[in-house]
């Protein structure tokens, strides 16, 4: 439980390494990340005219950067240094691996690619798994995750021109629907052993196992609108709704990455749960339960007010009992 | 003891993890071990050593002891600050004696120097008399020979811990059926000032004040109803703090170790932490003298929030970007929800 947000670091910021002169990145399994490489150093007359060799050998300087897939893990982990990186270098060529992107992710990548190109951002796309072997020299490269929760700060900042009326007062109140996300259901090689401290409390992700209710109660009760992000017909639109927002209620879930877009000073209600993330699939039991923190962080950065309560029992009427019975929680969600 | 930390991303919690628990766990050694208490740094229980070695081998710089009995033997650090102690520490201990029989824990008392803590760490001791634990405090720096014992060394703390801890200290609680009706606010104004010149330029500030003007918060807390405490003055003993606390009905705080006091308030209380970044600087380990010398890092602890999903508290968090009162007032008075649970309007 000793856990922490780094805001602000002088040891390692944004986790980017340099790497000075050529060098050259085997791809040795069927998907590698630009996370995760060892760069081996080369002569140029090492370079080979190999079909799947990427070649981004130039003056330039460059930041290879692998994108991840879902909104949390795109906008926080990859964009947030990425637009930081950008900000110190935004002369530099940004390569992009896309491979570990879905169809789901369609809307916000192409939002990205399109607003670097409006930007005079030079970016190239890669698809690291249809690759073997990458050739750059003097180029910076992502290690880990990103540890800094400014990434909200900067996505903001980013994404500025895509708002069509910066004076608008948020006055929405939405909750975000989990209702499109596919089935977690972690039983074929997951058993919960109440004897065993280290297994997980449940074999499965759901984090609702009733979220239509909870809506109806928010929505008739206190007049919330309910939101399924992924219906969104393109990234603007969804950042302009979040920047009209006063207040998003969501359970533990990736889509409250968009509370960035929200305005200083909004209200952030988080209804908590563990996560469940299986550690390997081909080990009964492997698994991590945690609690994501990273949400009151962004708060903090964003100078949102936060929220939360438990959601242990992953039951709606557990946690609609717990508003009923407490004024100022239906206050919040009235105001 | 291979333990490492678990592989968490930052910002995340561990609740429940598979890698981390199977490392974490407290292992009961049996053979003959050498102890080097010699070598600890007493700040870091994680960098102790264990030696397997031979009962009795002379070491010529060091004095030897030689613990061995049929007697579980439970080695144990006592850490600083009221959350260290119970949450990273002592709630490990209580899990490990209760898996074995008439144990005796030795316990290294010498990070507790403080005033501050001993209350805290006297009462520690008391509840391990009141359920018929023996223990004894060693703080020699001596080579020991020892067999039949378990070394905590474990911070990852799991829900089951705090569980634990909370039964652990029930017995304490006199009147179990009082409906809490506390409105509390845990001040700092007492600690010493924390001015850091050394970190570099670079974080959003460099000094650990949380409040520069606690008094004008204190005032306006007071005049809505809050009991402003300071919990090392106001109590003598700390069943009287456990008490008091189970009586609160609103805790108020500014990001610091007082919030472990939620352990105690009961289900579906509320916690408002005023959230406050803290800053570190460190190199290599040493702290420096010079002015602006030292890399540094500023942090969200997210303990409190973790401990409040535990114990079934409301959690509320403000930002307290500026460290002035003013603005935490600001954000109460423009806010319905801050009014009523605050200001009661």
């Amino acid at each position: 439980m000793s856990s922490t947000s780094v805001l602000f670091s002088g040891f390692k910021p944004f986790n980017y390494e340099r790497y000075d002169g050529l060098g050259a990145i085997f791809i040795t399994s069927q998907y590698e990340k630009f996370s995760n490489i060892s760069p081996v150093k080369i002569n140029n007359s090492d370079i080979s005219d190999r079909p799947n060799a990427y070649n981004f050998v130039s003056d330039k300087t460059k930041v290879l950067v692998s994108l991840m897939n879902g909104p949390y893990h795109f906008l926080h982990d990859a964009l947030g240094g990425t637009l930081q990186m950008i900000k110190n270098f935004p002369d530099a060529l940004y390569i992009f691996d896309i491979s570990a992107m879905h169809d789901f992710d369609k809307t916000y990548l192409n939002h990205w690619f399109k607003t670097l190109t409006k930007k005079n951002i030079d970016f190239k796309i890669v698809k690291l798994n249809e690759g073997d072997i990458v050739y750059v020299n003097n180029f910076y490269y992502k290690n880990g995750y990103n540890n800094s929760t400014n990434a909200a700060n900067n996505l903001f900042e980013f994404f500025q021109d895509d708002i069509v009326n910066k004076d608008v007062k948020p006055f929405r109140k939405i909750y975000l629907s989990r209702k499109r996300m596919t089935e977690r259901d972690y039983s074929a090689f997951l058993t919960p052993d109440p004897n065993w401290n280290g297994a997980p409390s449940q074999n499965h992700d759901t984090r609702m196992f009733d979220e239509h209710l909870l809506e109806e109660f928010l929505h008739y009760e206190f007049g919330f609108d309910i939101v399924i992000p992924e219906t969104f017909e393109t990234f603007a639109d969804q950042i302009n709704y979040m920047y009209e927002t006063k207040t998003v209620v969501s359970m533990t879930s990736s889509g409250l990455t968009m509370s960035a877009f929200m305005q200083p000073g909004s209200n952030v209600f988080e209804i908590m749960n563990t996560m469940v993330v299986p550690l390997d699939r081909n080990k009964h039991n492997m698994a991590e339960e945690a609690l994501h923190l990273f949400y009151i962080s962004m708060a903090f950065i964003k100078g949102h007010n936060y929220f939360s309560i438990q959601n242990k029992t992953r039951k709606a009427q557990d946690v609609i009992e717990r508003i009923k019975n407490t004024e100022y929680i239906q206050e919040l969600l009235r105001g | 003891m291979n333990y490492q930390e678990p592989r968490l991303k930052v910002g995340a919690t561990d609740i429940r993890n598979t890698l981390a628990a199977r490392m974490g766990q407290s292992e009961l050694k049996k053979g003959r071990w050498k102890l080097d208490f010699a070598n600890i740094v007493t700040s870091n229980v994680s960098n102790y050593q264990i030696i397997e070695g031979l009962e009795g081998e002379p070491d010529p710089e060091y004095t030897t002891e030689t613990l061995m009995s049929d007697q579980i033997k439970i080695f144990w650090w006592m850490n600083i600050g009221l959350y260290n102690s119970l949450f990273e520490c002592f709630s490990h201990l209580v899990h490990e004696i209760k898996k074995y029989e008439d144990p005796v824990v030795i316990i290294n008392t010498t990070n507790i120097f403080s005033e501050m803590d001993y209350a805290y760490a006297t009462f520690i001791l008391q509840s391990l008399t009141d359920i018929g634990v023996k223990w004894e405090i060693y703080n020699h720096k001596n080579i020991i020979y020892v067999n039949n014992f378990v070394v905590i060394n474990r911070f990852c703390v799991t829900p089951e811990n705090i569980q634990e801890l909370k039964d652990h200290f029930a017995k304490y609680i006199k009147n179990k059926d009082v409906k809490p009706f506390r409105k509390v606010y845990l001040s700092r104004r007492h600690l010493a000032p924390r001015d850091y010149k050394w970190i570099k330029d670079g974080l959003s500030c460099k000094t650990d004040h949380r409040l520069f003007d606690s008094e004008v918060l204190e005032k306006f807390l007071e005049d809505n109803g809050f009991e402003v405490i300071i919990p090392e003055e106001k109590f003598t003993n700390f069943v009287d703090q456990i008490n008091y606390m189970y009586e609160v009905d609103t805790l108020v705080s500014l990001s610091s170790s007082g919030i472990a006091n939620a352990l105690f308030m009961q289900k579906n209380t509320s916690v408002i932490e005023f959230i406050t970044t803290y800053p570190m600087g460190l190199i290599t380990g040493n702290w420096s003298e010079d002015e602006n010398s030292v890399e540094g890092s500023e942090s969200v602890h997210h303990l409190y929030q973790t401990l409040s999903y535990v114990n079934h508290n409301c959690y509320f968090a403000l930002p307290n970007w500026s460290r002035y009162s003013e603005d935490l007032i600001n954000i109460i008075k423009e806010n319905t929800h801050f009014r009523k649970i605050i200001m009661g309007e």
